[in-house]
């Protein structure tokens, strides 16, 4: 009987090891390894983990200047994933495109179709500038430079860019001019669109609009 | 006997609570609580996560550091703490000038960890008077990188204030980290004389 329970007593304990030693490697000091005979935190799992329900993070230490970093994005319902600007390929925040238009017709570029997906990007112009001295003869003009959505014959949407001194043409028609506009092109899943607003000024030089934005 | 019935128990332990484990602490709140810190060496999967509300404030953006050891600790970004932000504002005003002529001023930005855009641009003062022939010159605000920094120009190119007027210029320049924001190839179109045309969205922005 008492070799019986001896013969017991072995298989189960070495059932027991087999089956923590492979999965769990536990060190007293720092903590519990999957996968790993020495965790250098109190949980390391030495390969993939997935979590079905809620994350919760007590302590998350802010980002300091000397730190390189990446962001963090979710991928739909599956994989954390690092934004690496780096990357020659890879996604950023934001990217900044600088566009040379070339010969437009004198000073007017009155259509041009970036191509840029309307439906996944936002285009801002934020600066431009137009190379060529130009003339006017009766009237005073400012320049506009914008990016507009167009829906294009195939039913597409893409992002146009218009650019002109009203006006104003080339003091010498003969030369050939060049836009260059430098634009700001970010992802629809970092920004919102608020609509717009239209505000009625009463023919007076002051006014006061609502925020769109919930306070 | 004892020694048995402990190993039994201790096995019944490690399945009693196997819906709720704790490392470090023994009344885990979640099916898995660790008092401590987690490392995992490939992918972290969730199959369910839950959006952040429009009512939600105060949330910050999570980073992966890739200085860290071991690497990938995930930290979080508050711009207060930083120097610099991903997006940086910077307010200038330039007066004093010779005639409406800001030629060229280095910011200073180097152009390999910035990209630097102009926005908000006030012209405030005197205008300029038409030169021969009609013309209005060209009026130009940009800034363009030279020596590894990033120069501002604002002027009009082919005409100047007339003596005793003056002007100064305001402006806010939009300062984006490129290690956030990629400055992508310029894109070179041809018009060949008409004011419409078409071109190739930058690779994967189509």
């Amino acid at each position: 009987m008492k070799l019986k329970f001896k013969n017991i007593e072995l298989k189960t304990i070495t059932l027991f090891i087999l089956i923590l030693t492979p999965v769990l490697g536990y060190n007293q000091s720092t903590g519990v390894g999957i996968g790993t005979s020495q965790p250098r935190a109190t949980l390391e799992v030495a390969g993939d983990a997935t979590l079905k329900d809620g994350f919760d993070i007590k302590v998350i230490e802010p980002l300091v200047d000397e730190d390189n970093s990446s962001f963090l994005m979710q991928e739909n319902n599956s994989n954390i994933r690092k934004l690496d600007v780096s990357n020659p390929t890879g996604a950023a925040l934001g990217y900044i495109q600088k566009y040379e238009i070339y010969n437009p017709n004198e000073d007017w570029v009155r259509d041009l179709d970036t191509g840029i997906d309307a439906t996944d990007f936002v285009v801002n112009t934020i600066s431009a500038n137009y190379d060529r001295e130009l003339d006017i003869s009766n009237y005073s003009t400012i320049p506009y430079f914008a990016a507009i959505i167009k829906t294009n014959s195939d039913g597409s949407s893409t992002w146009h860019i218009t650019a002109d001194f009203p006006a104003a043409n080339n003091l010498d028609s003969n030369e050939i001019g060049t836009w260059t506009i430098t634009t700001l092109i970010y992802s629809r899943d970092l920004s919102k669109q608020l609509g717009k607003i239209e505000y009625d000024m009463n023919n007076t030089t002051t006014g006061t609009v609502a925020t769109p934005i919930i306070n | 006997m004892p020694k048995l019935l402990l190993y039994i128990a201790l096995c019944l332990c490690s399945f009693v609570t196997y819906s709720q484990v704790g490392i470090g602490i023994t009344n885990p709140e979640a099916d898995l609580h660790i008092n401590g810190d987690m490392l995992i060496q490939k992918e972290l999967i969730r199959s369910q996560i839950d959006e952040v509300t429009a009512t939600d404030e105060e949330f910050k953006l999570l980073t992966r550091l890739t200085n860290s050891t071991p690497v990938g600790e995930v930290t979080y970004l508050d711009p207060d703490n930083l120097t610099v932000a991903p997006i940086n504002i910077v307010n200038y005003r330039f007066f004093d000038l010779d005639s409406d002529n800001l030629e060229n001023v280095d910011l200073q930005y180097n152009t390999s960890k910035y990209v630097v855009a102009i926005s908000n641009f006030q012209y405030i003062g005197d205008a300029i008077d038409k030169g021969a022939n009609n013309s209005i010159g060209a009026f130009v605000t940009r800034v363009f990188p030279e020596n590894n920094t990033w120069h501002l120009e604002i002027r009009n190119r082919f005409l100047d204030l007339a003596a005793n007027k003056s002007v100064e210029y305001r402006l806010t320049l939009i300062v984006y980290d490129k290690s956030y924001y990629k400055e992508l190839p310029t894109i070179t179109i041809d018009l060949e004389g008409s004011n419409r045309g078409t071109t190739t969205a930058p690779a994967n922005l189509n």
